[in-house]
């Protein structure tokens, strides 16, 4: 089955995150990349050692995400993964070739393809993996905001915010959970890296309440974190 | 005395000392003090009045379990001082008397007291009823407890954090130490709650310093496990070993997958004569007060007892320094003792008949207790003291077991946990174990069996004590006639005579007589008076205390502030639309549609109103619900919850179409597009878009079709361009072929727009030529900016919700939910058009093809005023012969028409265009007429140009 591809545009069309505003209110500077307007760093932006003993937050509401559901998913988590994902479910496994990417098993039928930039492979590698299963992708990029919670005081923001267990012993390293955070419904994901990271995933247009919830949570512990420090974190 | 855990003693010390205020009065305090324990120490006896007589009460438990210390604390009302930390600086006040503490006139209850019976409530201010209003307003004035100051700023610090752990262990005493330490050391995480300072629980009022109690914690440690240990307070066990608690204004809630209560025990009142005057204290309460805050609570005490601890408690107020003048044993003669000591006299088998003293006692009479535990009325001698300290055998503190399930059998002379809950372990003295060696070893079983309930190795259970602590003797009580009153309830002023009174009315269970007497429901929820009320109950009735029971435990089990349960609802979610801040930048005026932002307008909606129909406008309209149907039974599932036909519907072509629930009552309305032959996009109303999605969902998995269903309603943002000259401007931005030809009215394409792709509907909910352009969110911004510059030659204006309703009502077109309502069928609504009763099967249809056959009692019509500079507000009545036969569901002034014009529910027999009805208009009926609909643009040439 076809999916949506309503997907970002090209010819100097710029895309924002729905904390474009707060980003430019803070005086972050900017950078482009893949059509995306990213805070690259901020004025008051903390020492990078700082997430050892705080947290940085960082907006990572660019990353691709691809939604796949249907009966024939299995087949195609399989060829993407190349091998068999099994049947657990709150699975969260890196995706090969893609970096940082992420491949989220939601339920048993619907899958959520997490890649932080450019997904060209990843899209063509879709589309012949898709051909003739009975799935539909969908392109959900700019249907939910993702935000990065990295560094040592993850725990005790989130748990000001949701009643789920999301410590390493709740949500273990590649897993996630589907939640309510700060009254709204948002899925949590513990990545398998080694940095301490949580990505928070909520609706676009809640994007900005979520933002303003988690550092509000972490007043003193949880600052902005541009993208550029992000990278050398993770890389 | 040095005080152990307040820091230091502030009339030796003044430079360390704090001072807070009281009544006018500065006090000194130490550092770790409590309030009431400055004000003891300063000289103060009397803390409050009783609620019912305004009897003069001082200290008395001294553990926030009482009502005898209710202060108010920089403006908080009920502050229980003893446990409240002074604070520099602090503004203390009494409370429930004038003028003051000292001399209260409405102490003058307390010789009224024969005009206020048990239950006087049902039985007094019947007759004469022209007097009720002055009761009422007396009863109102003299009532309650406090005053709030209404004009305080509320206390809104007040925050909510979720905790977890494996084993949560709930109270630091030696029980609850030995819990915890065992189920770490099993390798468990461990959270321990105690609503103290310091760990210890009644071993801090023993004096025992802060290693010894470490050991009991320590024992056989080998740090497999984690233990978290947090001064918080636990409130209520709910469902899901889910557990309350507050921290200072912090509400935690805790889910563990074991729980282990350790919540202790607490003595109880004596009852004889004046068992309320100031002065008698329970024993636990003054070696509280001595060992945790340096205050001495008399100088010569006396102790009653009805066990061996009143022997020890005499032992330990000598060690401070306290004379003891005697100890007197309750327990008839053959049913155990205290032991002898020569150090004061014994007086076995005695009890108290009455305290003597006004303010504050300054002797006791005592008398002999008799072989069936009656305390006989003659005294035998009288004895001073200024103190006298109650060693009562304690009653489990078992609230937080009853609420999580567990069920308690009284047998010798105690109640014992009979019913196993799964995850649920109790220890200690609330689980009516009180010897401190037995406690400590049942804390450690349950600690492992809560460990190894979690699968982790634990060593062989260590034997649970067999024979509870606590003796099997009845609790002795005065005589039936004796004079006076005899306390059961302090908070509530509930005397042993209104306990006898209201069994001899019938009220014999313990429940009902709970609720006529209103024993147990006053700020100790029983603590202080649950015991005694059952004992009473079971004596007066001639029943055992099994068969009688206890009342029903719910939390809260200690009081928490509103603000502190309220701190769950902090959240306040906002959803924006990816063009919030330029609507903000342009001065909008905010609507809240839902959690939706929306603007309202940017300054003048008639502006507005008339830039769209004489230019172009530009409205966000990204709170439609947007969905896919993808799949190949998409138009099957369409067709089932749509009134009008999808099959015909071509490719690149959109409808508008409305949805019914199963009883034909109007549900939404949407545009749905074709995207192709298994793909559709549809939209919903903003209040209604999750609505929608969960219907579809739920009929799609119903009927089991074949379709796949996504929410699209963050993903794309949307924006509608309307107006004469909104081709022009589209044109200027897109290489689609926008002519009428190439485009034409509810035609659907895809395409770029200003570089951004966009699907694009030529719909026209305001009667104008325009198009209602979807994008992804994340290039609205752009998409719209591009849109205002390009349309700026033009005349451009953004417009808000509310010049989008007049235009909308100009032409007639209603909103469901505003002009409907749950009774609102498609029929009457002036829908009919829409409803394919050739259709084999939609929601609704039989109950349409019913309401067909019917005949109709109203209709949706569009009116305009007679006197047409009056608009009528929403909602008025519709009237005829002064009876209200419909309502006016929208109204507004049309500046295209220079009239007001509006949409009501009239009766079927008004409903001619023409005939005139009436609308009930604050004191009078106005006239106005029915119009024919659409007001603009009748023949639909501007939609369709």
């Amino acid at each position: 089955m076809a999916g949506n591809e309503m997907r970002s545009s090209g010819n100097g069309a710029v895309a924002l995150s729905p904390c474009h505003h707060w980003h430019m209110q803070r005086g972050a500077q900017f950078t482009t990349s893949d059509g995306w307007q990213l805070p690259a760093r901020y004025p008051d932006e903390q020492p990078e050692s700082a997430h050892r003993s705080g947290a940085g937050l960082v907006d990572l509401s660019s990353a691709v995400k691809i939604l796949i559901q249907g009966v024939g998913v299995t087949a195609v988590a399989r060829g993407l993964l190349g091998n068999d994902p099994g049947h657990l479910l709150r699975r969260v496994i890196p995706l090969p070739g893609e970096g940082q990417g992420l491949a989220c098993r939601l339920s048993m039928e619907r899958w959520l393809l997490l890649v932080m930039s450019g997904a060209t492979a990843l899209r063509e590698r879709l589309a012949n993996l898709t051909a003739g299963q009975a799935v539909v992708t969908s392109d959900v990029t700019s249907a939910t905001a993702v935000f990065g919670l990295v560094g040592a005081q993850i725990d005790p923001v989130v748990r000001r915010l949701t009643g789920l267990d999301a410590t390493f012993v709740g949500l273990p390293l590649g897993t996630c959970a589907e939640t309510t955070l700060a009254g709204v419904q948002a899925l949590l994901i513990r990545p398998p890296w080694e940095l301490a990271t949580l990505l928070v995933s909520v609706s676009w247009d809640l994007g900005e309440y979520v933002w303003e919830q988690l550092l509000e949570a972490g007043r003193g512990e949880v600052y902005p974190l541009g993208v550029e420090r992000w990278r050398q974190l993770i890389r | 005395m040095n005080p152990p855990h307040a820091s230091a003693d502030p009339h030796s010390d003044p430079g360390a000392a704090l001072t807070f205020s009281f009544e006018g009065q500065t006090i000194a305090a130490a550092p770790g003090q409590s309030v009431a324990a400055a004000l003891y120490a300063a000289g103060v006896r009397i803390f409050t009045r009783s609620f019912k007589y305004h009897r003069p009460r001082g200290l008395f438990c001294v553990s926030g379990d009482c009502p005898n210390c209710l202060m108010q604390v920089d403006g908080r009302t009920n502050v229980r001082t003893c446990i409240e930390p002074v604070q520099q600086g602090q503004q203390v006040c009494h409370q429930n008397a004038w003028p003051g503490l000292g001399f209260d006139l409405l102490h003058v209850f307390d010789r009224l007291d024969f005009m206020l019976p048990v239950g006087f409530y049902y039985k007094r201010f019947h007759k004469p009823r022209w007097l009720w209003p002055i009761f009422e307003h007396t009863v109102r004035h003299i009532a309650g407890l406090g005053k709030i100051d209404v004009h305080a700023l509320p206390h809104v610090d007040a925050e909510v954090e979720h905790l977890h752990a494996e084993v949560c262990v709930i109270g630091g005493g030696p029980a609850g130490l030995a819990a915890a330490g065992a189920a770490r050391n099993a390798g468990a995480q461990v959270l321990l709650l105690d609503r103290q300072t310091q760990l210890g629980g009644h071993l801090l009022d023993q004096g025992q310093t802060s290693d010894e109690i470490a050991k009991i914690l320590s024992a056989g440690a080998n740090g497999q496990g984690n233990l978290l240990s947090i001064h918080a307070t636990a409130f209520g066990l709910y469902e899901g070993n889910l557990i309350g608690a507050f921290q200072g204004d912090k509400l935690l809630k805790i889910r563990a997958k074991q729980i282990i209560v350790c919540t202790g025990g607490r003595q109880q009142p004596f009852l004889f004569r004046n068992n309320d005057l100031p002065g008698i204290m329970l024993g636990n309460g003054v070696l509280r007060l001595g060992h945790q805050y340096g205050v001495k609570a008399g100088k010569r005490a006396v102790v009653l007892t009805d066990n061996e601890g009143g022997s020890r408690l005499a032992e330990q107020l000598a060690g401070m320094g306290i004379e003891v003048a005697a100890v007197i044993d309750l327990q008839p003669a053959g049913q155990g003792s205290v032991p002898t000591a020569n150090r004061w006299p014994l007086l076995r088998s005695h009890g108290i008949t009455a305290a003597l003293g006004r303010r504050h006692l300054h002797a006791v009479q005592v008398a002999r207790v008799d072989e069936k535990g009656v305390v006989d009325r003659r005294p035998v001698q009288e004895i001073p003291c200024d103190v006298l300290c109650l060693a009562s055998r304690p009653a489990p503190a078992n609230e937080l077991l009853y609420q999580g399930g567990m069920r308690f059998q009284f047998e010798n002379g105690c109640w014992l946990p009979r019913r196993a809950v799964p995850g649920l372990l109790a220890a200690g003295a609330a689980a009516g174990t009180f010897d401190l060696q037995a406690q400590i070893r049942e804390g450690r079983r349950r600690g492992l069996e809560a460990a190894a309930a979690l699968g982790y190795a634990v060593p062989e259970l260590p034997e649970l004590p067999s024979v509870p602590g606590a003796a099997s003797a009845p609790l002795p009580f005065p005589s039936r006639s004796a004079a006076g009153k005899s306390f059961v309830c302090l908070c509530e002023d509930v005397t042993m005579k209104d306990i006898d009174q209201a069994i001899a009315e019938g009220f014999d269970g313990i429940e009902t007589l709970k609720r006529y007497s209103t024993v147990n429901m006053g700020p100790c929820q029983g603590k202080m008076c649950g015991a005694t009320a059952s004992a009473l109950c079971a004596r007066f009735t001639n029943r055992d205390l099994g068969s009688v029971g206890t009342t029903t435990s719910r939390p809260p089990v200690v009081p928490v502030e509103l603000a502190v349960l309220a701190a769950e609802q902090q959240h306040h979610p906002i959803r924006r639309t990816p063009l919030h801040h330029w609507h903000q930048a342009a001065g909008a005026q905010w609507l809240d549609a839902g959690l939706w932002k929306r603007p309202e307008s940017y300054g003048d909606p008639e502006v507005e109103v008339r830039a769209v129909r004489t230019r172009v406008g530009l409205i966000d309209v990204s709170t439609l619900g947007k969905i896919e149907l993808i799949g190949p039974d998409a138009v099957q599932l369409l067709e089932r919850v749509y009134l009008n036909k999808w099959g015909d519907l071509k490719v690149g072509r959109s409808r508008y179409g409305a949805m019914c629930t199963e009883e034909g009552i109007l549900f939404d309305d949407g545009v749905a597009a074709r995207l192709g032959p298994e793909h559709f996009y549809l939209t919903a109303t903003t209040g209604n878009a999750e609505a929608v999605f969960q219907w579809l969902e739920l009929w799609k998995a119903t009927w089991r079709l074949n379709v796949t269903l996504l929410n699209q309603t963050s993903a794309m943002a949307a924006m509608n361009l309307a107006g004469p000259k909104s081709r022009e401007v589209l044109g200027r931005l897109t290489k689609l072929d926008v002519s009428p030809q190439g485009f034409p009215y509810q035609a659907m394409r895809e395409g770029e727009v200003a570089g951004v792709k966009c699907r694009l509907l030529r719909i026209g909910f305001v009667g104008e030529l325009g198009y209602e352009i979807h994008c992804p969110s994340s290039h609205a911004w752009h998409l719209w900016e591009a849109l205002i510059q390009g349309g700026a030659e033009f005349g451009l204006k953004p417009f808000g919700v509310e010049a989008q309703r007049v235009l909308r009502l100009e032409k007639g077109h209603l909103i469901i939910g505003v002009d409907s309502d749950a009774l609102s069928n498609p029929l009457d609504a002036g829908l009919e058009w829409m409803v394919r009763f050739d259709k084999p099967m939609f929601h609704g249809r039989d109950f349409l093809l019913r309401l067909k056959a019917m005949k109709s009692h109203a209709r949706l019509v569009g009116f305009q005023m007679l006197d047409s500079k009056r608009i009528p507000s929403e909602g008025c009545q519709v009237v005829e012969q002064g009876r209200p036969v419909g309502r006016v569901t929208s109204s507004r002034y049309s500046p295209t028409l220079e009239r007001s014009i509006g949409l009501a529910w009239v009766p079927t027999t008004r409903a001619v265009v023409g005939e005139r009805f009436w609308i009930r208009w604050n004191d009078g009926d106005v006239p106005a007429v029915v119009a024919r609909l659409p007001f603009y643009d009748p023949d639909g040439k501007q939609l369709r140009s």
